[in-house]
C-alpha cells in the first residue's frame, strides 16, 4: 500500500485513528473509485484490493444509486455532505445501511466517513410500518363505524370527519375537514356551538341529545348525540369529539306514540262512561225479564216444556244482568267511582250465606262443597257488599271449572291485630277440585277481559275481584289447592285504616247482588260428544252448528230444524272434526270456545280443499269491526251478532245457502260458457284456414284465367296450358272443398263409414295408377310392394282418400326422388307404408300433423297438408287403425297405416 | 317491357301452378323472373346469385322453411337485408303480417293479374336498378 505524501508526524497519528475507527473512513475520488480505506471495511466482507478496484457505486444498491450521483455531484461542486444513507453490497450479497459525512478537498479527493446504522435503520423502517399499519386501521374502524364522528378543535374548526358524518351530506371527509361546523351546518350551528362550548368549558361529556339535523335544506333529519371533550396529549382541551346517530324514524315514531297514547286515553275515558251508560241502560229491561219470569216460575202452573224453557230464560237473564254488572263495576272503578263503606261485618253469617246459594247447584252436580269457618269470629270492619261480591265472584268461578263429581272448599280464618299486622288479618280462600291454572296464568287472569283461555264468559269476575280487595288495601292471589284445581287466597285487613268511617252494624244483610240464585254456567269443562245429525240423511241441508253454550246451541238448533239437518259441536276441535266427518252445507260457529276457537276452526275449515267452499257465518258477542275485519281477512262469509233473533238466524242461514247453489248454477254456466267459447273459437278457425287454404288454387285459377283472355287466339299451345292449369286448379279446389266437409263432419263425429268386404291391394294399385302422371311429372318414381291380396271390411272410398293424401304429400315433398308404397299383412291387421325421400318433417310438426285444425292453423308451416293428414287420421282411427309418422329432415318421411281386418263390433 | 329488362323478381311459393303462371305473367312482362318452393330454397338462390332481385314475391306458408323463418333468415343478412319484399298470402290479415314482418307490402290471394303486374312494377321503378 501507497505511504501518503503528508508530514510524517501528523501523517502517523492521523493514520493511528484513521486504523482504529471503528466507522467506515475512506478517502475516495470524484470518478468514483475508493484511494483508501480503513480496516472497519471489513464489515462488508471485501478484501482491500478487492475494494480499491471496484467502484464503490458498483457497491452501492441499485435503488440508492441515484441519489449517490446527485450527492456526489454536490461534493464535486465543493459542498460538504452529512448524514448522508445509502446501501453498500457485502461480498455475501447482503446490504448494510450506512450514514455517510463526507467532506470534499482541494485536491479533488473526498474525505468520506460511514457508519453502520443498519440495525436502527431496519428498527425505524419496522416502527414506520407499525404506525402506518395502526393508523390505517383505526381510519378503517373511523369510516366504516355507521355513527357520525365529528372531531372538533376549540375554534369550531373540524379537525377529523369521517365517512359517515361527510357523506351524510355529501361530502368526503377531506372536503369537510379544515372547514368549521357553522359553514357545513348553517342552520343549527348556533345550537351546536352552545353544546360543544359547555362540554369545553365543563370538561364534562353531554350525552343523548337528541337534535334536529339538516343534511340538505330543507331536509331535516333527527340525530341522537354525545359530546365529549377532547385531550392533546398533555391532558389539555383543546376540542370536541361529537358522534351521532340518525334517529328520525325513532323520533317520528316517538312522536306518533305520544299521539296515539292520548287518543287511547280519550277512547280509554270514552269507553268507560259507554260501559256505564249501557250497563244502565240494560239493567232495566233486564229486571223487567227476570222478574215476571221468576213469578211465572214460582207459580207452578207450567207444563214441562215451557217450564223447561222458562228455566233457560231465567238464567241466561240471570247470567246476562251479572254480566252487566261487572261491566258497571269496571266502569266506576275506572272512573273512582267505587268508594269503599265499611261495616261491622260477620264474615261467617257472610261466607255462609254465600255458599248458601250454590247448594242446589252442588247438589244437581254432586259437587262436595265444604265451608270451613271458626264458629266464633271478630267483627270485621270491611266494606259488607263488596265482601259479598269478592266472594261470590270467587265460588262462581270454582263452580264454573269445577267438574260434576269434584270439591269446592271455602275457607275463614282471621288473625287478631298484632306486631306484624297492625291491623289484623283476615283470610278467605276458595279452593276448587278443577283444571287449576298454570303458574304463568295466575298473574294473568287478574287482568280484565282475560280467562283461563279454556273457558268462556268475559273473564271480568276475577278482575274485579282484584280491585276490591285493592280498594280494601288487601291483596288476592291464585295458587294450587290441595284438591289439585286453583287456589284463590283473599286477604284483607281486619280493620278499616285509620280515619275511615265505619257504620256501627250493618243496616242490611249483605246480598248477592248479581243474582239471586247464582249464575248457573253448564260444566263447559266436560268435554261433551258431538250430536250427529238428529234426522236421517235426507235432501234438506245439513248445518253443523259450532256453540259452547249448551242454551245457545238447543236454541239455533231448535229454530233450524225445521228446514235443516242440524248436527251439533261444542269446540273449534270437534267442529272440526265434525265438519270433515259430515261434510256439511253451511257451518255456524261460535267465535269465543273452549280450545280450539271460532276463528281458528275457520281457518282450518278453509285449509282444507274439501271444506273450503263451505260457507262458514260466525256467532259473535263482539259486533265491532275490527273484529269482523278479522272475521273476513279469514274468510267468513257472514257473522250474526250475539243477540240475533231466531228469524234473523234463519234468513242468514237460508241466504248463504242459497248462494252456495246459485255459485254451483253459476260455475256450471261458466264451464258451459268456455266450452262454446272454445267450440266457436274452433269453428272461427276453422274457417279461416278453409278460406285460406280455397284462396291459393282459387288465385292459380284466376291468374290462368285472366291470362288466357288476353293470349291471342292463335296461341293455341299456351292457351291449351294455361287452361291445363286452370283445370287442375279447379280440380283441387273440389278436393279441397271434399276435405273441408270431411273435417266438418269428423269434427262434428258425422263421418260414417260404410265398410264392405274389399281387397285392399287392389285399391293400392288403382290409387297408384291414378297417380302415374303426377309422378312422372314431379320426376318421383314409385316402387311398389304389395301382397296380392289383402282382404277385410273397410270403407273403400274413405280409404281411397287417405292413400291418395300420403301419396300426394310424397309426391309434393319428395319431388325429383323415389317413393316406396308397401303392403303387408300381419297380426290379423294390414300394415301400408307410403315412403318418400324429400324434405322430411321437423319433430315438433309431427307432433302437430294430426291434430285438429284449430291447432294445426297456428302451425303454419303445415296448412294444406295438416287438413288432409287430419282427416287420414281419422278415417284409420274409426276403422279402428292407427296412422303414424317416422321421418328425418332432409331424409324424407315414412307414414304408416295399419288397419284391423274387420273392424270390432262392426256394425 | 324493355324499360324493366334489367329487374329480377324472386317469386317464392310451394304451389305450383301460383308460382309457374306468376312466372310466366312476369317474364313475358320483361323482367328476370326466379323461382323456389320454399324459404330454403329461397335464400339458396339469394346467397349464390350473381345479381340480386329487385323484389322478392313470398308466401307465408311453405313446407320446410316458411315465410315467417325466411323473413328472419332475410333481414339478419345484411347483403339480403334491403331488398324489398311483398308478403304474398292467402292469409285474410294480410296487411297485419306484412306490417310485422316489416315487409314492402303485401298482395292478397287470389289476386288480379293487372294489379300483380302494377305492384311490381312499382317496385321495380322506385329501386333505380338491381343492386351490385
Amino acid at each position: 500500500m501507497d505511504r501518503d505524501p503528508h508530514s510524517a508526524t501528523d501523517d502517523d497519528s492521523l493514520a493511528t485513528f484513521f486504523r482504529m475507527s471503528l466507522d467506515l473512513c475512506c478517502i475516495a475520488r470524484l470518478d468514483g473509485s475508493l484511494e483508501r480505506v480503513n480496516a472497519a471495511f471489513a464489515i462488508l466482507g471485501w478484501s482491500e484490493e478487492e475494494l480499491l478496484s471496484t467502484p464503490f457505486l458498483d457497491l452501492v444498491h441499485p435503488d440508492d444509486r441515484e441519489r449517490t450521483r446527485t450527492e456526489l455531484a454536490k461534493l464535486a461542486r465543493g459542498v460538504p455532505s452529512t448524514h448522508f444513507e445509502n446501501r453498500y453490497r457485502c461480498k455475501d450479497g447482503a446490504y448494510l445501511w450506512f450514514a455517510w459525512t463526507t467532506a470534499p478537498s482541494s485536491s479533488g479527493v473526498l474525505f468520506a466517513m460511514g457508519r453502520n446504522v443498519t440495525d436502527s435503520k431496519l428498527r425505524r423502517d419496522a416502527e414506520r410500518r407499525e404506525l402506518e399499519r395502526q393508523r390505517h386501521q383505526y381510519q378503517a374502524i373511523f369510516d366504516t363505524l355507521p355513527q357520525m364522528i365529528w372531531l372538533k378543535a376549540a375554534d369550531d374548526t373540524l379537525i377529523r370527519v369521517n365517512a359517515a358524518a361527510a357523506r351524510s351530506i355529501g361530502l368526503t371527509p377531506s372536503e369537510a375537514e379544515g372547514r368549521r361546523t357553522a359553514e357545513l351546518y348553517p342552520a343549527h350551528a348556533g345550537r351546536y356551538r352552545i353544546d360543544d362550548l359547555e362540554v369545553i368549558e365543563r370538561g364534562m361529556p353531554k350525552l343523548d341529545i337528541v337534535e334536529p339535523y339538516e343534511v340538505a335544506p330543507g331536509d331535516v333529519r333527527w340525530v341522537r348525540t354525545d359530546k365529549t371533550p377532547y385531550f392533546d396529549a398533555e391532558g389539555n382541551i383543546v376540542g370536541v369529539v361529537v358522534s351521532a346517530t340518525e334517529v328520525t324514524g325513532w323520533k317520528r315514531s316517538e312522536e306518533e306514540r305520544a299521539r296515539l297514547y292520548e287518543q287511547l286515553k280519550a277512547q280509554d275515558e270514552l269507553k268507560t262512561r259507554f260501559f256505564a251508560n249501557v250497563s244502565h241502560e240494560l239493567r232495566t229491561p233486564l229486571t223487567l225479564i227476570i222478574g215476571p219470569v221468576e213469578k211465572l216460575l214460582r207459580a207452578g202452573d207450567l207444563d214441562a216444556t215451557t217450564l223447561r224453557e222458562l228455566e233457560v230464560v231465567a238464567r241466561n237473564a240471570r247470567t246476562l244482568l251479572k254480566r252487566v254488572n261487572d261491566l258497571l263495576d269496571v266502569a266506576r272503578l275506572d272512573a273512582g267511582k267505587l268508594g269503599l263503606r265499611p261495616a261491622q261485618v260477620d264474615l261467617v253469617a257472610l261466607v255462609r250465606a254465600a255458599t248458601a246459594q250454590y247448594e242446589s247447584i252442588a247438589a244437581d252436580r254432586r259437587i262436595d262443597l265444604v265451608v270451613e269457618a271458626p264458629a266464633e269470629q271478630p267483627l270485621a270492619q270491611v266494606d259488607p257488599d263488596k265482601t259479598r261480591q269478592i266472594v261470590d265472584n270467587l265460588l262462581a268461578n270454582a263452580f264454573k271449572f269445577t267438574p260434576a263429581g269434584g270439591t269446592v272448599r271455602c275457607t275463614l280464618r282471621a288473625e287478631p291485630p298484632n306486631d306484624a299486622q297492625p291491623q289484623g288479618l283476615v283470610t278467605i280462600e276458595v279452593a276448587d277440585s278443577g283444571p287449576g291454572v298454570e303458574p304463568a296464568m295466575r298473574e294473568l287472569i287478574f287482568e280484565r277481559f282475560r280467562h283461563a283461555g279454556d273457558f268462556g264468559g268475559t273473564g271480568l269476575g276475577l278482575a274485579i275481584a282484584r280491585e276490591l280487595v285493592m280498594l280494601h288495601g288487601g291483596r288476592i292471589f291464585a295458587s294450587a289447592a290441595s284438591e289439585g284445581g286453583a287456589l284463590f287466597s283473599v286477604e284483607l285487613p281486619l280493620l278499616a285504616p285509620a280515619g275511615v268511617r265505619v257504620v256501627e252494624a250493618s243496616t242490611h244483610a249483605p246480598r248477592s247482588r248479581a243474582t239471586e240464585a247464582p249464575e248457573v254456567a253448564p260444566p263447559s269443562s266436560e268435554p261433551r260428544e258431538i250430536a250427529s245429525p238428529d234426522a236421517e240423511p235426507d235432501d234438506r241441508p245439513l248445518v253443523l252448528v259450532v256453540e259452547d253454550n249448551e242454551d245457545m246451541s238447543q236454541f239455533i238448533a231448535g229454530e233450524l230444524s225445521p228446514d235443516y239437518r242440524i248436527a251439533r259441536a261444542f269446540d273449534g276441535e270437534q267442529g272440526l272434526e265434525a265438519a270433515r266427518t259430515l261434510a256439511p252445507d253451511l257451518v255456524l260457529t261460535d267465535v269465543m270456545m273452549p280450545r280450539v276457537d271460532g276463528l281458528t276452526l275457520l281457518a282450518a275449515l278453509r285449509a282444507d280443499a274439501s271444506l273450503s267452499a263451505v260457507p262458514v257465518v260466525l256467532l259473535t258477542a263482539r259486533a265491532d269491526e275490527e273484529s269482523m275485519v278479522d272475521a273476513f281477512a279469514g274468510g267468513a262469509d257472514d257473522y250474526l251478532a250475539k243477540p240475533f233473533s231466531a228469524r234473523e238466524l234463519r234468513a242468514r242461514v237460508r241466504a248463504h245457502l242459497e248462494l252456495v247453489a246459485t255459485r254451483a248454477e253459476a260455475t256450471r254456466r261458466e264451464e258451459e260458457a268456455a266450452r262454446l267459447r272454445t267450440a266457436v273459437r274452433a269453428r272461427d278457425e276453422f274457417l279461416s284456414v278453409a278460406s285460406h287454404e280455397l284462396r291459393t288454387p282459387l288465385s292459380a285459377l284466376q291468374l290462368n284465367l285472366q291470362l288466357l283472355e288476353r293470349l291471342p287466339q292463335d296461341a293455341v299451345r299456351m292457351r291449351s296450358e294455361r287452361l291445363d292449369v286452370a283445370l287442375r286448379a279447379c280440380k283441387n279446389l273440389g278436393a279441397l272443398i271434399e276435405t273441408l266437409l270431411d273435417v266438418g263432419r269428423a269434427a262434428t263425429g258425422h263421418l260414417e263409414l260404410n265398410a264392405v268386404e274389399m281387397d285392399l291391394a287392389e285399391l293400392l294399385h288403382d290409387v297408384a295408377r291414378r297417380f302415374e302422371p303426377a309422378i312422372a311429372g314431379a320426376g318421383c318414381s314409385l316402387e311398389l310392394r304389395v301382397e296380392p291380396t289383402l282382404l277385410g271390411r273397410w270403407d273403400r272410398l274413405r280409404l281411397d282418400q287417405v292413400f291418395a293424401n300420403l301419396l300426394g304429400n310424397a309426391i309434393k315433398f319428395g319431388a325429383g326422388k323415389p317413393i316406396e308404397l308397401t303392403a303387408i299383412a300381419a297380426d290379423g291387421k294390414v300394415h301400408v307404408s307410403v315412403r318418400d325421400h324429400g324434405v322430411g318433417i321437423a319433430p315438433p310438426d309431427q307432433a302437430r300433423i294430426f291434430q285438429r285444425f284449430e291447432q294445426v292453423a297456428s302451425a303454419p308451416s303445415y296448412g294444406g297438408l295438416g287438413l288432409g293428414l287430419w282427416v287420414s287420421n281419422e278415417i284409420v282411427r274409426r276403422h279402428g287403425g292407427s296412422l303414424t309418422v317416422e321421418s328425418r329432415l332432409g331424409e324424407g318421411s315414412t307414414f304408416r297405416v295399419s288397419l284391423p281386418r274387420a273392424r270390432r263390433g262392426d256394425r | 317491357m324493355s324499360a324493366s329488362s334489367d329487374h329480377r323478381v324472386l317469386v317464392v311459393d310451394d304451389n305450383v301452378d301460383t308460382r309457374l303462371t306468376v312466372e310466366l305473367i312476369l317474364s313475358s312482362e320483361g323482367y328476370h323472373v326466379s323461382t323456389a318452393s320454399n324459404g330454403v330454397e329461397a335464400l339458396a338462390q339469394l346467397r349464390t346469385a350473381a345479381v340480386l332481385p329487385s323484389v322478392i314475391l313470398l308466401d307465408l306458408m311453405m313446407p320446410l322453411m316458411d315465410g315467417y323463418q325466411f323473413r328472419a333468415e332475410q333481414r339478419s343478412d345484411p347483403i339480403l337485408s334491403d331488398i324489398p319484399v311483398l308478403i304474398f298470402t292467402a292469409d285474410g290479415n294480410a296487411e297485419d303480417k306484412a306490417a310485422s314482418l316489416g315487409a314492402a307490402g303485401f298482395l292478397r290471394k287470389p289476386i288480379d293479374l293487372d294489379v300483380l303486374v302494377a305492384e311490381i312494377a312499382a317496385y321495380c321503378s322506385v329501386h333505380a336498378g338491381p343492386l351490385p
